[in-house]
């Protein structure tokens, strides 16, 4: 059974940028406590670290958000992306999503340097 | 063969003096004993290392988590969680935001592991 208002948590503003970061610390204290979970309710075919890694990735995307209203919408939407995941809202194929570029890693560099530096360009 | 054999240890069994009455002041067995502070250091340290962007060599229990081991504000939370996971308890945040060394992120797993 889910409880609907369970993980919830009243979306509000942080006025100060020293708050505000601590609120992302204890949103990130969260994800990384329940990644394993992450793990087993969605079956995902990887270990833990690499969902931990993947978290980290997306908070490290917004690091040099300098605007703090910006970065509040951003940690409401990390909030409101955690009550999804840990309640089960969500379905693995959703949660894969963020893995779609885990099997680039045989796609062609575009930085030809090497090509021109041997034909002497 | 086999048989025999058990038959003939359930003769000596038998034999054996039953009840060599053996009174002894009562004794209290622990399933595990108490947790020293030097398991909970050493289990620390073994969990600390599995945090990648730690620096090992200056792994002691002085050590800044932020000035000496180089982590950044979201490593050190990382190296917190692989500490609670390490020792199966949730530290509140409150108290996580205190933590800076690894020292008192000992003695307050040692405080509460006490507790249990």
């Amino acid at each position: 059974m889910t409880l609907a208002t369970e993980f919830a948590e009243t979306t509000r503003r942080s006025a100060t940028a020293p708050e505000l970061r601590k609120r992302v610390l204890h949103l990130y204290r969260r994800y990384m406590r329940y990644s394993k979970e992450f793990c087993d309710i969605y079956e995902l075919d990887m270990p833990v670290a690499n969902v931990k890694t993947k978290i980290r990735q997306e908070f490290e995307r917004q690091r040099f958000v300098n605007n703090l209203d910006v970065s509040n919408v951003l940690l409401m939407k990390g909030q409101m992306e955690f009550q999804e995941l840990i309640n089960f809202w969500k379905q693995q194929c959703h949660v894969l999503r963020y893995f779609d570029d885990q099997h680039s890693y045989n796609v062609v560099d575009k930085n030809d340097f090497v090509k021109n530096f041997l034909r002497g360009n | 063969m086999f048989r025999l054999a058990v038959r003939s240890a359930r003769v000596q069994m038998a034999r054996a003096p039953v009840a060599a009455a053996i009174v002894r002041a009562p004794v209290r067995f622990y399933a595990v004993a108490p947790i020293t502070k030097e398991e909970v250091t050493s289990r620390a340290f073994e969990a600390l290392k599995t945090v990648a962007a730690l620096q090992e060599s200056k792994l002691t229990l002085e050590a800044n988590f932020q000035k000496d081991l180089g982590l950044d504000s979201l490593d050190t939370v990382e190296a917190l969680v692989a500490l609670e996971e390490e020792f199966d308890l949730e530290i509140p945040d409150k108290i996580s935001d205190e933590i800076k060394t690894v020292g008192e992120a000992v003695d307050y797993i040692y405080e509460e592991e006490r507790k249990l």
